[in-house]
């Protein structure tokens, strides 16, 4: 049997390749999917915590826990906090980075050997930090020594910076505490060592920071133990404040859950659960679930169509292959084989491709999901970030499922044939009749459920975009209707294509020469040979175009939304400094910032003065309504902003030239005129969050305005979404600042060419300014584009049609090859009765045109309308709470060459290799007229 | 015009290269066949009658020697001019069914009429039907080859063979696969042809039966002609 195995094998090799092929593709992107998806979760889970250190600009993973014992105690609860650390990471099964441990005694009066005046009546708290040494400089004065005592028995310390000006320390002084006594019994002594700062080193480790440090004197660890400590325990209270801290970097998404899980067990039901805080983290890890339950769900179902179609694949060519072996089984059937053997046969060889399959298969997955990773927009890459691949159990379980799949669908068909006989074999020649499909008017049925998919979507839209944010997974309807629409349309084609060949052949009868009369003729009566084949093609093509589409338009929706909502590169405000009465009450007047400062700010373009106040009001009493308030100068600012054309009534610069015309002029969102009934023409009081009025005279109304969102969706406490109208009024700055005084005021940035966001932030720093908003476009820009479900979509949006063209092109060349092949005598007749090879190249071009190009252009068409139909739907799917702008289907030309590029690439390759065929073929040979 | 010979064979010789050496097919044929002939050429499986008529038909050059096709050596003619030659002046029927399949019986036949170039449409329809007529399909023009049996598949295509007016029809082993009766009434037809259109036929069989239809017989035996 296996000999048999091997020699069909070998006999069909090129069948059989293609097949491996799709064996391999298979394992491949099914593999990838799960290596994919965990690997973009480790790095999402790593973003996360990064993104917090970034804008909290604390450590992300730590727990802090403080206990004070009292005086009567044992000492035990000093004892388990010294544990705890240890007990903690273990637990988590997390890696240490750093333990930051201060025991302190509590604050009490000490005094100066040298009785200095200005030393009397201190208080201070003696206390230790673990391993601080590792992690300061000295600033002044010495280090301990080893012994931490001098050679006269007073405990040395050091202290911060502050302290020493807070408290008016002197290094190389002696103190006394008359209230602990040492050891010996006598009053406790200290001599102040030194004054360190903390080592200039990007790490965390103080949690305590040293200039908060201003009323502590720290003493080696070993000396404040054994001297407050072990048999001295009792005596004092002492305060243990202990934060463990662990890495982040080497957190897997696998580890999620266990961590957050042991971490609620430290703080809602172990011994530790009163001294310990929640930490930062489980937040962390919340938005982190719940951003992963709608990435996950949607990853899922964008897979699917993709693995239905490798599927089919591999069941079309196994087809594809019985077909051809039909005589073989009939003649091993004759000789007396069982059904049994001949599907034996059939599963001997789909287990050695499987296998062979897994082999290459598996490792081309992990490849797949690092181009996964690369993704950057549709068929678009970015390499210089890698994904970092590796297997997990749930992989090998797809992988198990794939390769069942393979072994299934080059097994299965062998049920049907296994029964396949000489006589019945003559009788398989019926021609023009209708599909089963066409009969069951599957088509229309698919395209009737997409289609009533649009308008429930389509009516329902802001139920979606309520479901979205509240995390909820999606209906998968939602996806599945538009891959349904592409079936059905594409199966409606099918059927109207051959009246469509019929139709071209009538108009053009009379010009038709023999080769293209033979070719429509045998597209109409035979061409229903080739649905399923076409239907991949149309399938793969508005697959890819829908996809290039959703992606290009979900991309640059929400970069285009970035950009206009933060309106311009840098917005910062500084810090005012209100002005106090001789009571200490604000008097609403500031310290107002010197504004000339920005000239020596080289990395800006430009730059300009913004009032904005979001606490504005409009109206008196129950009336009232919310708006926010700008004030700007029309010039400068229209430099700097923009908002598109088409999202206006006419250009934004006309809005400002009607606004700086006008003194006292005013513009206004559009719901002013639409909802609450303003005019142009009409006045307007408002006033700002101090309560200061201004009348302005309205110009004009504007739907969209730099960084203005008409409507603001979220969601209720109780997770019902919630849209709520946006008011904006935008005033001349010299006339508003006229009516409110002094206003803190923002500055918005336009950066040089080549300057970033970083260079006005080391300005800032450089001025040493207090900044109370700081806003950065690029990098809200980076986190838009980098935003996993963007990405992940991408990835496996550019994935799917990559593997379906490359099946599609091998499904195609091998239908193409077999149909020359089964027509090859045919062929050798055409060519003896003097067809010439032109022709019959002709004849098969105008077969190519009929099912290749036809395909092509109805996937394109079917592409373009499915996009037009569902891309609006689903981007409710994506929109963000912060969505400002109306989205639009966006296409760009280069996506679409491409796609029309990978395309027309197959193409050809299919055309070569047909060529190539024809070209070899020897018309006596065909004919087997020839001496044997 | 009718004294010329269609057909000209002069010392044609063909050897094909095997797995060591040489196999010699023909060995300086000699033949002549006039125009409106009905002419069989003989011989047993492996004596070289295909050979000969795939060199008639110019599918194949022999090594030595010389065709001539009313009267013009086939030697110098370019690929492209024998194509024609074999669209427009020869008819060709094979031993196995050679229809296009997804055309009718029509169709086939028109199709050769196409290929020949004649136009225009009303014109070929008419000679389509009566061709049909004369093999005897007058009433199954509207089938498809796989509707049809072996013999009348053939038939079809013999219609097809002379339906564009051919000067001659080299027809290989056309009754190989028929039983005896319908082998008869194929002979039949051939004989009809050269009788009604003047069309010279080459027919080769091993069919003993059928040889008393023949105006000639050319008889081969290891590549060699045995008879004239």
């Amino acid at each position: 049997m296996l000999g048999i195995m091997l020699e069909k094998m070998w006999h069909k090799k090129w069948m059989n390749v293609c097949l491996l092929l799709g064996c391999i593709l298979l394992t491949a992107t099914v593999v990838s999917f799960p290596l994919y998806r965990n690997a973009a979760y480790d790095r999402m889970i790593n973003d996360e915590f990064k993104n917090y250190i970034s804008s909290e600009g604390r450590w992300p993973t730590l727990i802090t826990a403080t206990v004070v014992s009292r005086k009567d105690k044992s000492g035990s609860t000093l004892k388990r906090m010294d544990e705890f650390a240890g007990e903690f990471y273990e637990r988590l099964g997390v890696n240490e980075v750093a333990t930051f441990q201060e025991l302190s005694l509590s604050s009490t009066p000490f005094s100066s050997e040298t009785g200095r005046g200005d030393a009397k009546a201190l208080s201070i708290k003696l206390a230790t930090i673990a391993k601080m040494t590792d992690h300061i400089k000295l600033l002044a004065g010495e280090n301990y020594s080893d012994k931490g005592i001098t050679d006269d028995g007073a405990i040395e310390v050091l202290i911060s910076q502050s302290c020493m000006v807070d408290k008016g320390l002197l290094i190389n002084e002696y103190f006394t505490f008359d209230d602990i006594k040492a050891p010996d019994g006598k009053p406790l002594r200290v001599f102040i060592k030194g004054v360190y700062d903390e080592a200039d080193e990007l790490n965390y480790f103080w949690q305590i920071s040293p200039e908060k440090l201003n009323d502590t004197i720290l003493c080696r660890e070993d000396v404040f133990r054994s001297t407050f400590m072990g048999d001295n325990v009792g005596k004092y209270s002492i305060t243990s404040y202990i934060v463990p801290m662990f890495n982040y970097d080497d957190i897997k998404s696998g580890d999620v859950d266990r961590i957050y899980n042991e971490t609620v067990y430290y703080t809602k039901e172990s011994a530790f659960k009163s001294v310990v805080k929640e930490p930062g983290y489980i937040k962390i890890i919340d938005d982190y679930r719940k951003k992963l339950s709608r990435i996950s769900a949607t990853l899922i179902i964008l897979q699917v169509p993709v693995l239905a179609m490798l599927a089919a694949f591999l069941f079309m060519i196994s087809g594809q292959m019985y077909e051809m072996e039909k005589s073989e089984i009939s003649v091993i059937k004759s000789r007396g084989s069982s059904s049994g053997q001949i599907i034996r046969l059939y599963f001997y060889q789909g287990l050695v491709l499987t296998l062979a399959g897994a082999v290459v298969g598996m490792p081309l997955g992990a490849l797949f999901a690092r181009v996964l990773g690369a993704t950057r927009n549709f068929l678009e890459f970015d390499f210089s970030q890698s994904l970092n691949v590796s297997y997990t159990r749930e992989s090998l379980i797809y992988a198990l499922v794939a390769m069942g799949v393979c072994l299934l669908s080059i097994t299965i068909p062998s049920f049907k044939h296994s029964k396949v006989t000489i006589v019945n074999l003559k009788q398989s020649n019926a021609l023009k009749k209708k599909s089963w499909w066409e009969k069951l008017f599957i088509d229309i049925l698919l395209l009737g459920i997409s289609i009533y998919g649009f308008y429930s979507f389509n009516k329902n839209m802001k139920d979606l975009s309520g479901a979205v944010m509240s995390g909820e997974s999606l209906d998968p309807l939602l996806y599945i209707s538009s891959s349904l629409f592409i079936v059905g349309a594409g199966m409606f084609f099918l059927r109207i294509q051959p009246y469509l060949v019929s139709l071209i052949y009538k108009i053009g009868k009379k010009w038709w020469g023999p080769a293209s009369h033979v070719s429509f003729m045998e597209n109409i009566k035979n061409g229903r040979k080739q649905q399923l084949i076409m239907l991949f093609l149309i399938m793969t093509i508005s697959l890819g175009m829908y996809h290039a589409t959703v992606a290009r338009t979900i991309l640059d929706n929400a970069v285009e939304n970035t950009e206009y909502l933060d309106a311009t590169d840098v917005i910062i405000k500084e810090v005012w400094t209100e002005i106090t009465d001789r009571y200490g009450s604000y008097t609403g007047d500031y310290i107002v910032p010197d504004y000339s400062k920005y000239n020596t700010l080289t990395a800006a373009e430009s730059y300009t003065r913004v009032l904005n106040d979001v606490l504005g009001r409009v109206g008196s009493g129950n009336d009232s309504i919310y708006t926010q308030i700008l004030g700007i100068n029309t010039k400068e600012f229209g430099k700097q902003t923009m908002v598109s054309r088409e999202f206006l009534k006419k250009h934004y610069y006309e809005y400002l030239n009607d606004l700086a015309v006008v003194e006292d002029g005013v513009l206004l969102s559009s719901n002013y005129n639409t909802k609450l009934g303003y005019n142009v023409g009409d006045t307007i009081i408002f006033s700002n969050s101090k309560k200061k009025p201004v009348t302005g005279r309205i110009v004009g109304f504007f739907d969209y305005f730099p960084s203005y969102a008409p409507v603001e969706n979220g969601l209720n406490p109780d997770g019902t979404a919630y849209s709520k109208e946006n008011y904006l009024i935008v005033g001349n700055y010299d006339f508003i600042s006229s009516k409110w005084g002094t206003f803190p005021y923002e500055v918005w940035i336009q950066l040089k060419e080549g300057a970033t966001a970083l260079d006005v932030y080391n300005w800032v720093e450089e001025h040493k300014l207090n900044l109370k908003k700081y806003e950065n476009r690029e990098l809200d820009l980076q986190a838009t584009m980098e935003d996993p479900l963007l990405q992940g979509t991408n990835g496996v949006l550019t994935m799917g049609f990559v593997v379906t063209i490359v099946l599609c092109a091998v499904g195609y060349l091998i239908y193409w090859v077999m149909s020359i092949r089964e027509r090859e005598l045919i062929f050798g007749v055409l060519r003896a009765t003097g067809f010439h090879k032109g022709e019959i190249f002709h004849m098969l071009l105008n077969e190519q045109v009929f099912s290749g190009v036809f395909s092509i252009l109805a996937g394109i068409g079917i592409g373009k309308l499915t996009s037009k139909l569902f891309v609006p739907i689903l981007q409710q799917a994506y929109s963000s709470e912060n969505q400002a702008l109306p989205m639009r289907l966006i296409t760009v030309a280069s996506d679409m060459y491409r796609l029309y590029g990978v395309i027309a690439g197959v193409m050809i390759i299919v055309l070569l290799v047909l060529v190539f065929i024809l070209f070899r073929m020897n018309v006596t040979k065909a004919l087997k007229l020839g001496e044997e | 015009m009718s004294n010329e010979s269609v057909i000209k064979v002069t010392g044609v010789t063909r050897v094909f290269p095997v797995p060591g050496g040489e196999f010699t097919a023909l060995k300086g044929i000699n033949a002549e066949v006039p125009a409106g002939t009905f002419a069989i050429l003989k011989g047993r499986s492996g004596s070289g009658k295909t050979t000969l008529m795939n060199i008639i038909g110019t599918l194949d050059d022999p090594t030595e020697g010389a065709v001539y096709l009313n009267g013009t050596p086939i030697k110098n003619m370019s690929e492209h001019d024998r194509e024609n030659l074999r669209r427009k002046d020869c008819g060709f029927v094979f031993q196995s069914v050679s229809l296009i399949p997804s055309l009718n019986a029509f169709q086939n036949v028109e199709f050769s009429m196409r290929m020949a170039g004649i136009k225009p449409s009303k014109e070929r329809d008419k000679r389509v039907e009566e061709c049909l007529r004369m093999v005897g399909l007058g009433n199954r023009m509207n089938h498809m080859p796989s509707e049809m049996s072996g013999g009348e598949q053939q038939r079809v295509a013999i219609a097809r063979s002379f339906a564009h007016g051919p000067k001659l029809i080299l027809a290989d082993e056309p009754t190989a696969e028929l039983d005896s009766q319908m082998a008869a009434k194929v002979t039949e037809i051939f004989k009809e042809m050269t009788r009604k259109e003047g069309i010279t036929i080459l027919m080769t069989t091993h069919d003993v039966g059928l040889m008393g239809a023949a105006d000639m017989i050319i008889e081969l035996e290891n590549g060699v002609r045995i008879n004239g």
